[in-house]
C-alpha cells in the first residue's frame, strides 16, 4: 500500500502543468470558445513535444509506453488547465480502439501518427434521440460486396472537420450488440458535417451520413464485436475523464479558497465566515475522495485488474465532485463570478458538460448498480 | 502507486479473519438491531481476552511495551475485519489510552495499566464531556483542587457511555482554572468504584444507554495524573487525530449495505423485480460509490501516518465523509423500501426486520460525538485550505 505518486510522475505532473500554463492559459481557452477547429496548433504541438500524444500507446508504434496511472496524472493537468485539445477522442478512445482491436495493417498506419500527434481521430457515436447503450446506435451499415454502405445521422462528434478518420459506430444486424466500428474519411462523399454549438464551446458537429462507401478493410474489429471494444475502450476514457474533473473541481476550489481569503465583507474575509468555510472545506473532501478514487481505478487499470465497476465509480464520482465545487465557487465569488470578468464560468459549464458526456449520469449508475447486484462484494471490484 | 496489502499485512488479514471467525461464537456478534450497540457481555469479554491470547490487542504497540511493533496499517487491517465480521472493536484501551500512556505515562502507570490492556482484562470509560462542555471541550469545568498528595474533584461529566460497566476512570478535569483555557486540564485515572462517583442512567434513542456522572469530593493520588498536570487538552487531541481511523470502520456500512443488497436482489414489489428499479438501481449506485469513496478516504490516513505525515485533515475528512454517509445510507434504504419500512424489530412483516428502521435512528450519533462533523469541517477549512479562523 503506497498511495502517493511516485518521483517520476510528480514530475511528469510539474513538467504539463508548467507548460499548460504557457500554452492552455484561460485566455485560449476563452479564445477557443465556438471555434470550428476548436485547439490551437501550438498548444498541439506542445502536447506533442512532451510526448503526450504517445500516452496509451504501445513504444512499438512510437507510443510512450506509459501506465494509466500516468495518464491520469496528466489529464488531472488537462482538467485544471481546461486544455482544448482533441486528445481525448484521439489519443484515448481511437488509439484505445485501434490499440485493442485494430488490424496490423490499420495499427502500423494509425498508431505512429496519432502517437506523434500528425494524425487527429474522432469518434462518431451518438444519434439524436438516442441514449447511450449499445442500442442507441441505430445509424445502419449494409454490406454490398466488400464495401458497407453507411445512411443516418450522427451528432455531438468532438473535432469532426479536424479529424482524419471518424471511428464511427454502425448497426450491422438487428441483435442488441450487433454494432460495428468503421473509419470513416470525413471528407468522403456523402458525408457532411455542421458545427453544433454547446454548453462547454468546444467544436462539435452533426455528421450526415448519405449512402458513404466504406471499405469492409476500414472496419476495427468484427462485425459484431463493435460495441464490446467500445465499452472496453470507454472503460478507461471514463478513468480519465474522471481524472480530468479532479483537475477542474481542484482548480475551481483553490480559485474559490484564494478568493475567500481575500475578499472582505463586514470589515473581514469572507473565509472566517463557517457558512463559506465550511462549504469549501466540503467540497475539499470530496475533491481527494474523488482523487483517490481515481488513482485507485487507474492502478487496477495499470495492473489488469476488471475496472468495469471502478471505473463508472470514478466517472460518476469525480463529474460531479467536479459539478459541486463549480457550483459552489461561484456562490464564493458572488455577483463578479457571474460576469465574464472571473474564470470561473468556464469551469462551471465545462464541468457540467462533462458530466453528462461520454456516460451520464443515470447511464452509469445502471452500470454500477447492475454489476454491483451481480456481484457479491460492495466494494470497487 | 500501490494500492494492494503487502504480502506481510495481506497474510496478517487472513489470519486475522479466520481467528476472528473461529472466536466468533454465540453472543460474540450483535446482529439486526444490536448491530451498531455498544454492549458489555460475558461472551464479548470472552472475546477480547482471546484476541489478547493470540496478540492481536496492541499490534502497533512497541515491543518494550508489550505490542508486536508492527506499522499502523496493521490496526487498521484488523479493527476492519472485526467490523466486517460485526465483532466487538479492540476498545479504547489499546487505542486512546494505550497510545497515551505510552507516549506520555508515567513508569508507574504504564507498569500498572500496559499489561492489563494487552491482557484485555480492563473496560474503560472516558469522562470528557459535560453539560456545559461538548464541541467546546477546552471549555469544561469538572474542578480538581489540591489535597495533599493528589487532587480533591468535585463536579459532573455526561456521555460517559460504559460508565455502569467500567473499571477504570479515564477522565478530564479542570486543575489550573487561573490558566487560559486549554492549558489548565489534566488527565486522570481513577477507579471507576471510587468512593463519591455516582452514575446516573440516560437512554438513547437507540435504544442504547449513555451516562451522567457525579463526583462528590472523590480523591485522586498524584501517582494517576497521566503526564504532566496542565497538559490533558494537547494528550485528548493528539490521541483523537491519531485514533480517529479506527473509530468508523469500512465495514460497518458494508455489513449494512449487504442486508439491502440482498434485499433489493429477491425482493418483488407488484409483481416487478426491485431490482429493475430505475430509483432502486440509482440508490444502489450512489451508495456502492460512496462507500468506495469512504474506503479511499480511510486508506488516506492510513497512508498519511505510514509515511509519517500529518494525518488530521484527512482523519477529519474520513470522519465526516463516513457519518454523513452513514445518515445518507440507512435515509436513502427507507426511502426506497416501499410500505412498512417504518416498522420496527418484531413488527410481523417488517422489511429485513426493521433493521434500517433501527440503524436510521443510530445515525444520527456518528456525525455528532468524537467531534461534531462542524469541527471537522473547521478543521479542514483551517489546517486544509488555510483559511482563516472560522467563526
Amino acid at each position: 500500500m503506497d498511495l502517493r505518486l511516485a518521483d517520476e510522475q510528480t514530475m511528469l505532473r510539474d513538467a504539463v502543468r508548467d507548460a499548460l500554463t504557457t500554452h492552455s492559459s484561460t485566455e485560449v481557452v476563452r479564445k477557443l470558445a465556438d471555434d470550428p477547429v476548436g485547439y490551437s496548433p501550438e498548444s498541439w504541438r506542445a502536447l506533442v513535444d512532451m510526448d503526450l500524444t504517445g500516452l496509451g500507446v504501445p513504444e512499438q508504434f512510437g507510443g510512450s509506453g506509459t501506465s494509466a496511472i500516468e495518464s491520469a496524472v496528466v489529464y488531472e493537468e488537462f482538467g485544471r488547465a481546461l486544455c482544448p485539445s482533441p486528445h481525448f477522442v484521439s489519443v484515448v478512445m481511437a488509439g484505445g480502439l485501434l490499440v485493442r482491436a485494430g488490424s496490423a495493417r490499420q495499427q502500423a498506419h494509425w498508431l505512429p501518427a496519432i502517437a506523434n500527434g500528425d494524425a487527429v481521430l474522432s469518434a462518431a457515436w451518438l444519434e439524436p434521440g438516442r441514449g447511450f447503450g449499445p442500442d442507441g446506435v441505430q445509424m445502419r451499415a449494409r454490406l454490398d460486396g466488400d464495401t458497407y454502405r453507411v445512411s443516418g445521422t450522427k451528432y455531438c462528434v468532438p473535432f469532426a472537420t479536424a479529424a482524419q478518420r471518424l471511428v464511427t459506430l454502425v448497426r450491422t444486424g438487428d441483435g442488441e450488440r450487433d454494432v460495428a466500428l468503421v473509419l470513416v474519411d470525413p471528407t468522403a462523399a456523402g458525408v457532411t458535417s455542421t458545427q453544433l454549438v454547446t454548453m462547454a464551446g468546444d467544436p462539435q458537429y452533426e455528421v450526415e451520413f448519405d449512402a458513404v462507401a466504406v471499405p469492409v478493410a476500414d472496419r476495427i474489429g468484427d462485425a459484431d464485436s463493435g460495441w464490446d471494444h467500445w465499452e472496453a475502450a470507454l472503460e478507461t476514457g471514463w478513468i480519465m475523464l474522471a481524472a480530468w474533473s479532479v483537475g477542474c473541481a481542484a482548480r475551481a476550489l483553490e480559485m474559490a479558497t484564494e478568493y475567500a481569503a481575500e475578499r472582505v465583507q463586514f470589515d473581514r474575509p469572507i473565509g472566517s465566515f463557517q457558512a463559506v468555510a465550511h462549504q469549501l472545506a466540503q467540497v475539499a473532501t470530496e475533491v481527494e475522495g474523488a482523487r483517490t478514487l481515481v488513482h485507485e481505478a487507474a492502478w487496477a487499470l495499470s495492473a489488469d485488474r476488471p475496472v468495469r465497476r471502478l471505473a463508472a465509480m470514478a466517472k460518476l464520482y469525480a463529474s460531479a465532485t467536479a459539478r459541486h465545487a463549480t457550483a459552489v465557487g461561484h456562490q464564493v465569488f458572488g455577483g463578479i463570478g457571474f460576469t465574464d470578468a472571473i474564470d470561473m464560468y468556464l469551469y462551471f459549464l465545462r464541468a457540467k458538460e462533462n458530466q453528462l458526456s461520454w456516460g451520464d449520469p443515470r447511464y452509469l449508475e445502471s452500470v454500477i448498480a447492475n454489476s454491483v447486484l451481480e456481484g457479491g462484494r460492495s466494494g470497487g471490484f | 502507486m500501490d494500492f494492494e496489502w503487502s504480502s506481510e499485512e495481506e497474510e496478517f488479514r487472513k489470519q486475522a479473519a479466520a481467528y476472528i471467525a473461529e472466536h466468533c461464537t454465540e453472543g460474540v456478534i450483535q446482529e439486526g438491531a444490536d448491530a451498531t450497540r455498544y454492549v458489555d457481555t460475558p461472551a464479548r469479554r470472552r472475546f477480547i481476552r482471546a484476541l489478547a491470547e493470540a496478540g492481536y490487542l496492541g499490534v502497533s504497540w512497541p515491543v518494550e511495551y508489550g505490542g508486536k511493533g508492527r506499522p499502523i496499517s496493521f490496526d487498521y487491517i484488523l479493527a476492519e475485519e472485526l467490523a466486517a465480521a460485526g465483532a466487538p472493536q479492540t476498545g479504547k484501551g489499546i487505542g486512546i489510552i494505550g497510545h497515551t500512556l505510552i507516549k506520555n505515562g508515567s513508569d508507574k502507570l504504564k507498569a500498572e495499566f500496559l499489561p492489563k490492556i494487552l491482557g484485555g482484562e480492563i473496560e474503560w470509560a472516558i469522562g470528557y464531556s459535560e453539560p456545559d462542555a461538548g464541541s467546546d471541550l477546552a471549555s469544561l469545568k469538572l474542578r480538581a483542587v489540591r489535597d495533599g498528595d493528589g487532587w480533591r474533584l468535585n463536579g459532573q461529566k455526561r456521555f460517559t457511555t460504559s460508565a455502569h460497566f467500567g473499571d477504570w476512570y479515564w477522565l478530564a478535569a479542570r486543575t489550573h482554572p487561573e490558566l487560559p483555557k486549554h492549558q489548565g486540564i489534566t488527565l486522570f485515572i481513577l477507579p471507576m468504584s471510587s468512593p463519591g462517583i455516582t452514575v446516573q442512567e440516560m437512554r438513547c434513542m437507540d435504544g442504547e444507554r449513555t451516562n451522567e456522572v457525579f463526583l462528590d469530593d472523590v480523591w485522586v493520588s498524584d501517582e494517576y495524573v497521566v503526564g504532566e498536570a496542565g497538559r490533558g487538552f494537547n494528550y485528548v487531541s493528539q490521541a483523537l487525530d491519531s485514533e480517529r481511523h479506527t473509530l468508523f470502520p469500512l465495514g460497518m456500512l458494508t455489513r449494512m449495505f449487504d442486508v439491502f443488497l440482498d434485499y433489493v436482489r429477491t425482493e418483488v414489489r407488484d409483481g416487478s423485480p426491485l431490482r429493475d428499479d430505475p430509483l432502486v438501481q440509482r440508490t444502489v449506485a450512489e451508495l456502492a460509490t460512496d462507500i468506495e469513496v469512504a474506503r479511499m478516504n480511510s486508506l488516506r490516513v492510513v497512508d498519511n501516518m505510514a509515511h509519517g505525515l500529518s494525518a488530521t485533515v484527512p482523519a477529519a475528512m474520513n470522519k465526516l465523509w463516513w457519518s454523513d454517509l452513514y445518515k445518507r445510507l440507512t435515509n436513502a434504504v427507507l426511502e426506497v423500501v416501499g410500505p412498512g419500512a417504518w416498522l420496527r424489530r418484531g413488527a410481523r412483516n417488517a422489511p429485513m426486520d426493521g433493521f434500517f428502521q433501527q440503524l436510521y435512528r443510530s445515525a444520527v450519533l456518528p456525525a455528532i460525538g468524537a467531534g461534531a462533523n462542524e469541527i471537522q469541517l473547521t478543521i479542514i477549512a483551517r489546517r486544509g485550505l488555510g483559511l482563516p479562523n472560522p467563526t
